[in-house]
């Protein structure tokens, strides 16, 4: 790939050309603590040497008769973000460890995860240090949909209740249709992406949606009609009929989203939308090459008032 | 000074506001009109699309309509450049991120451009002139377009030309005026961001162009002209501000700022005819000033081509002065006024659109020429100066042709043309037609 950029100008400069001095094998933050100290003339004086060194010698005491400060609590997952259905109980493990050993801890879950979260074990009487340790969140939603519950797990010390750094951060949606899983980093290792359950709309896509409308199912719904349209818009790039055809297809999904969101929100959620779409370059490079294929063409003149015709569902029969 | 601008520009909003009101109600040539929003080249065919979208809610919110109205017939004439985007992509996966989620919310404008991706943006709008910008294909495809609503629909287009789109819209209003009658009677160009020099077909170059858009960094570009009051620009300077990419939206900052706004839908409302009940049209020669080309008159050396006359004095080179129609200006095909063509005729056409449904035709034409005009209406001979080599041909008072014959006018476009023989020495004509119907 050539280098685009004009090199005296933007090319960001390397810490070699920065300090030619420097063996390349040194530590980054050796380079810049070399170049301050390089810079900073008036540390040359005795007595601001003689400063630094004493309180050098102090923090190094500190250190030695306090210990090691405490460092955070590690989770893995470092979020938790479970989508699940109406009354249907899901069990999620995690794992964590701390690099200090505690005693008499608790998990605790902020007020609104009660009743939706509950962490079992529920405390533990001792937690050695670097010891992977797994529990289990259990998640029961009850039978409210479309809903969204948004909080932390802390691990907190029975004595004083100070939490141990860091909560684990959990989001449970609720919503009728089942979600896949995070497909990850494996998600982005084809153009297509991975598809679990065949809906015709990728996993992290379909994840994206119910996340962020999980409140309402036309949104849903049209978001699911212009995502997919716009998947088909990135697999048949080569092929200049068939990406006229999804552009045509994908304007009348704006359209029906248009009418389900209205003109603003429409924009803005599908813009977003796209961006996710196209969060790798061989995707960004797939739809640059099918939107080339379009100069020329033109829009298909759907009128304000045929814009819920568009719609692959009937917006009027679905509630919210 | 601030709390006095801020008042200025209440009452002028207000003003703008209050003079809106009359509108309320789509504009009886709404249904005769069709706009094309052609996007520049920082917007996907998606993006391109919503912003014609957002055209029509803006258009249809400007005349207190609802926003889903379907006043207004519209339309997307499509442009893109591959390789300019490729370029952008690249920048931004070296310079930024390889995760490029981020660079498709620069370029809906969701989040701001990074200054080193703005350079570079720079650096491909200052690279891509009309030549290198333009697909001959593409052009052709929206040239044709263009035609088949004016002579087969009958309709007036409105291109409404953002950036780059605007070295397309210039393009087709040339290719077409050579192969149809082109005024601002069937074709007008609402220019906006204006890249190139000129606006096509208009010789006052109307256009809207915000201080310290990134647009201005391409050279020869036209001028700005347009306060950022109420835009995504954050200075009202003469070059790019240091946001310049998010200023130049269209949508996002130029239909949502004060005046920027006031300036493109009020150029869009008035190029739909309003009118109901009498209506009259006035065409001259002579639109621009001397030496440059009326793009209302055209003129044609071969009977198949037609070229834009030129604005020419009234003084021929060592001869007296011919009397001027008031508010016209003599028009010839030849700038320099040479003498000639000896004993042969020039043919020169203006166009005029009648809307369907119109009633109650008329045509009256003033004329003066050296040395006889004969005047056409659809091809049908509707008046002749004396013809021989007199002065009375172009000295006041000017000869006048009408005709109330409703059977020579059309729906859509008509057509006047002069033709103007020469006997002896120079040659040119100027004249002032005057169109009167009614609408239901």
């Amino acid at each position: 790939m050539k280098n685009i950029f004009r090199p005296t100008q933007n090319q960001p400069l390397t810490n070699q050309e920065i300090y030619p001095n420097i063996s390349p094998g040194m530590p980054s933050h050796a380079f810049s603590l070399t170049k301050g100290l390089k810079n900073m003339r008036v540390l040359h004086s005795p007595g601001v040497l003689i400063t630094i060194a004493v309180m050098s010698l102090m923090l190094i005491s500190t250190k030695l008769i306090f210990g090691e400060p405490r460092l955070p609590l590690v989770w893995t997952p470092k979020q938790v973000v479970e989508f699940v259905q109406p009354n249907i109980t899901k069990t999620v493990s995690v794992t964590f460890k701390t690099n200090t050993n505690l005693n008499n801890v608790t998990f605790f879950t902020t007020p609104a995860l009660r009743g939706v979260v509950s962490v079992n074990p529920r405390s533990y009487s001792s937690i050695t240090a670097n010891t992977l340790y797994t529990v289990s969140l259990t998640i029961n939603p009850g039978s409210v949909s479309q809903s969204k519950y948004e909080g932390t797990v802390h691990l907190k010390d029975s004595m004083n209740y100070a939490t141990n750094a860091l909560p684990l951060p959990v989001m449970v949606v609720v919503h009728n249709e089942p979600v896949p899983s995070d497909p990850g980093e494996a998600g982005k290792q084809t153009l297509e992406g991975i598809d679990s359950d065949n809906d015709g709309v990728r996993d992290d896509l379909q994840r994206w949606i119910v996340l962020n409308y999980y409140w309402s199912q036309k949104r849903v719904a049209s978001l699911r009609q212009y995502i997919g349209v716009n998947e088909e818009f990135l697999i048949d790039a080569g092929d200049k009929q068939l990406s006229i055809k999804h552009s045509q297809d994908r304007e009348r999904a704006i359209e029906c989203a248009d009418y389900v969101f209205g003109l603003s929100e429409m924009i803005k959620a599908t813009d977003e939308l796209k961006s996710q779409l196209l969060n790798t370059e061989a995707r960004s490079k797939a739809y640059i090459k099918a939107n080339s294929q379009l100069g020329g063409t033109f829009s298909l003149r759907i009128l304000p008032s045929q814009r819920k015709d568009q719609c692959k569902f009937n917006p009027d029969l679905v509630v919210n | 000074m601030r709390k006095r601008i801020g008042v200025v520009a209440f009452l002028v909003s207000s003003l703008l506001a209050v003079s809106r009101i009359a509108h309320a109600q789509c504009p009886v040539g709404a249904s005769q009109t069709v706009a094309f929003f052609v996007n520049g080249i920082d917007t996907d065919q998606e993006e391109a699309n919503k912003n014609k979208k957002s055209l029509v809610a803006s258009v249809n919110s400007y005349l207190n309509l609802p926003e889903d109205s379907d006043c207004i017939n519209s339309d997307l004439a499509y442009n893109t450049n591959e390789l300019s985007w490729v370029d952008l992509l690249q920048g931004y996966v070296q310079a930024v991120s390889s995760d490029t989620s981020g660079f498709w919310r620069i370029m809906s404008r969701l989040q701001t451009m990074p200054t080193v991706l703005q350079n570079l943006f720079s650096d491909i709008a200052v690279t891509l002139d009309k030549i290198s910008y333009i697909s001959d294909s593409d052009l052709r495809i929206q040239v044709e377009q263009y035609r088949h609503e004016i002579q087969d629909n009958k309709k007036k287009v409105i291109i409404v030309s953002h950036s780059q789109g605007n070295f397309y819209a210039n393009e087709a209003q040339a290719v077409l005026s050579s192969l149809l009658p082109i005024s601002k009677q069937n074709f007008e160009i609402v220019s906006v961001a204006n890249p190139d020099s000129f606006v096509g077909g208009d010789p006052n170059g109307v256009h809207t162009t915000l201080y310290g858009d990134v647009i201005l960094i391409v050279p020869g570009r036209q001028d700005p002209n347009t306060d950022t009051a109420g835009t995504l620009c954050n200075n009202n300077g003469q070059l790019p501000g240091t946001d310049s990419f998010q200023c130049h939206g269209f949508a996002n900052s130029y239909l949502v700022g004060t005046y920027s706004r006031e300036k493109i839908l009020g150029q869009i409302v008035n190029a739909i005819p309003t009118n109901t009940g009498p209506t009259t049209l006035t065409l001259i020669s002579g639109n621009g000033p001397l030496g440059s080309r009326d793009v209302n008159t055209q003129f044609t050396l071969d009977n198949i081509t037609w070229q834009d006359a030129y604005v020419v004095p009234n003084i021929p080179p060592g001869y007296a002065p011919y009397s001027i129609i008031p508010g016209t200006q003599f028009v010839n095909w030849d700038p320099d006024m040479t003498i000639g063509p000896f004993g042969s005729a020039r043919r020169y056409r203006t166009v005029f659109n009648l809307l369907a449904g119109f009633s109650a035709p008329s045509l009256t034409v003033q004329v003066h020429a050296d040395n006889v005009a004969t005047v056409f209406l659809n091809g049908v001979q509707i008046g002749q100066q004396t013809f021989d080599e007199v002065a009375g041909n172009f000295s006041d008072p000017a000869e006048v042709f009408s005709t109330l014959d409703t059977s020579l006018f059309r729906d859509g476009v008509n057509t006047i043309e002069f033709e103007i023989y020469n006997f002896t020495g120079p040659t040119a004509f100027d004249y002032k037609a005057t169109v009167e119907y009614s609408l239901p």
